[in-house]
């Protein structure tokens, strides 16, 4: 399943998950006090640092963080008429920083070890309130797989559809496909119970 | 207690959110960012046909695949980066809204079965895009330091597009086979 994540071995990436998660809600923080525009920048200039760090992919996911230009540069534009250009920069730059930050870690984290290391922290409240935590993993797990098969269903519909009629498959095709994707979840429910069952003797 | 059955459907339904993003989304040129997309509608769905607990855990397990790494936001967007952006308040009101629709369905149905379509309407009217504005404009109004009244304007322009989204979930779900629903 494609990922935000880029393989690399940085130094970002040998820091476990939680470290890095840490690092961010620190920074977010320290973001939220600081009103220095010289800081902001810096740290601005940091972040940036960091992608590069990562060698080609990381300039290149660095430039692919262009898209949130508009929007963000839209509001600060917006925001220099009502409150004046350099609350807008700061608040420019503060949003600017704590994206790439985050958006950092998801590059620098696998999914996988992103999905154990909250199972880690959340295991022990979901076992005292009496949860299993593996359900967390489970319905992941599910949800990814469930993704392609809705759009291979999809696929497979259309096709079904376009081999019967001239016409374009449209919206009517949507109550087919969502009746038989909830049927279908049915047939695996059953089968996963099954197998759990099949599992504890 | 989450039963399997439930689990799985909480899966389908995120799963569906995700493959709504796929559908490109359209851009009114000055809005850039601010994303109304299919997905919303999946949001109005996942309500409709799970209720309001198993809707709101079907977003909740959506957004938790987005904050892993997954680049299922409409825009092939995802990831933790998108938390702190200025739509955070729009992603968790996606949540509010499922459990909303969920709930005013519920209420309707009791009050009168028979009428699906317009229940199901009024729950995806009501449900499926108050309580997204409500978590949505403040949360941008706070990211981007943009006062209400700002953040209001900018946002409501996509109120339309989710109207249209609320008559096709509630058509959907009129459709539906009774042992499905």
């Amino acid at each position: 399943m494609i990922s935000l994540y880029i393989s690399g071995d940085s130094w970002m990436h040998r820091q476990p998950a939680a470290v890095k998660l840490l690092a961010v809600l620190v920074l977010s923080i320290t973001v939220l006090a600081v009103q220095s525009l010289i800081w902001l920048l810096l740290l601005l200039v940091g972040v940036a640092g960091a992608y590069n760090s990562l060698g080609p992919k990381g300039r290149q996911r660095l430039f692919a963080l262009r898209f949130l230009l508009p929007l963000i540069l839209g509001l600060g534009f917006v925001q220099g008429f009502i409150v004046g250009w350099e609350a807008a920069l700061r608040a420019t730059l503060k949003i600017f920083v704590m994206i790439m930050a985050a958006d950092l870690v998801t590059a620098t984290t696998p999914t996988q070890a992103m999905l154990t290391c909250v199972e880690r922290l959340i295991g022990p409240l979901c076992r005292c309130i009496g949860r299993d935590p593996r359900k967390i993993s489970l319905a992941v797990a599910l949800m990814i797989r469930f993704i392609l098969v809705l759009s291979a269903q999809w696929q497979a519909q259309r096709d079904a559809w376009s081999a019967r009629s001239y016409h374009k498959p449209g919206l009517r095709l949507l109550i087919p496909f969502a009746a038989q994707a909830l049927s279908r979840t049915d047939q695996i429910a059953e089968s996963l119970q099954a197998r759990s069952r099949a599992h504890r003797h | 207690m989450t039963s399997t059955r439930d689990l799985v459907r909480i899966a389908l339904f995120a799963a569906l959110i995700a493959v709504l993003g796929l559908i490109p989304k359209f851009d009114l040129p000055f809005t850039a960012g601010v994303p109304i997309t299919a997905q919303t509608m999946g949001v109005m769905l996942a309500g409709l046909f799970l209720g309001s607990r198993n809707g709101f855990l079907a977003i909740v397990l959506f957004l938790f695949v987005v904050a892993l790494g997954a680049p299922v936001l409409s825009g092939g967007r995802g990831g933790l980066g998108v938390f702190f952006g200025p739509t955070v308040g729009f992603l968790i009101g996606w949540a509010a809204g499922a459990w909303a629709v969920g709930e005013i369905y519920a209420r309707m149905k009791r009050f009168k079965a028979e009428r699906i379509f317009i229940n199901a309407l009024i729950a995806s009217l009501l449900g499926g895009i108050i309580p997204i504005y409500v978590f949505g404009i403040p949360g941008l109004s706070l990211i981007a330091s943009m006062p209400l009244e700002k953040a209001a304007m900018v946002s409501l322009i996509f109120v339309p597009g989710d109207v249209i989204k609320a008559l096709l979930a509630a058509w959907l779900l009129s459709k539906m086979p009774q042992k499905v629903r």
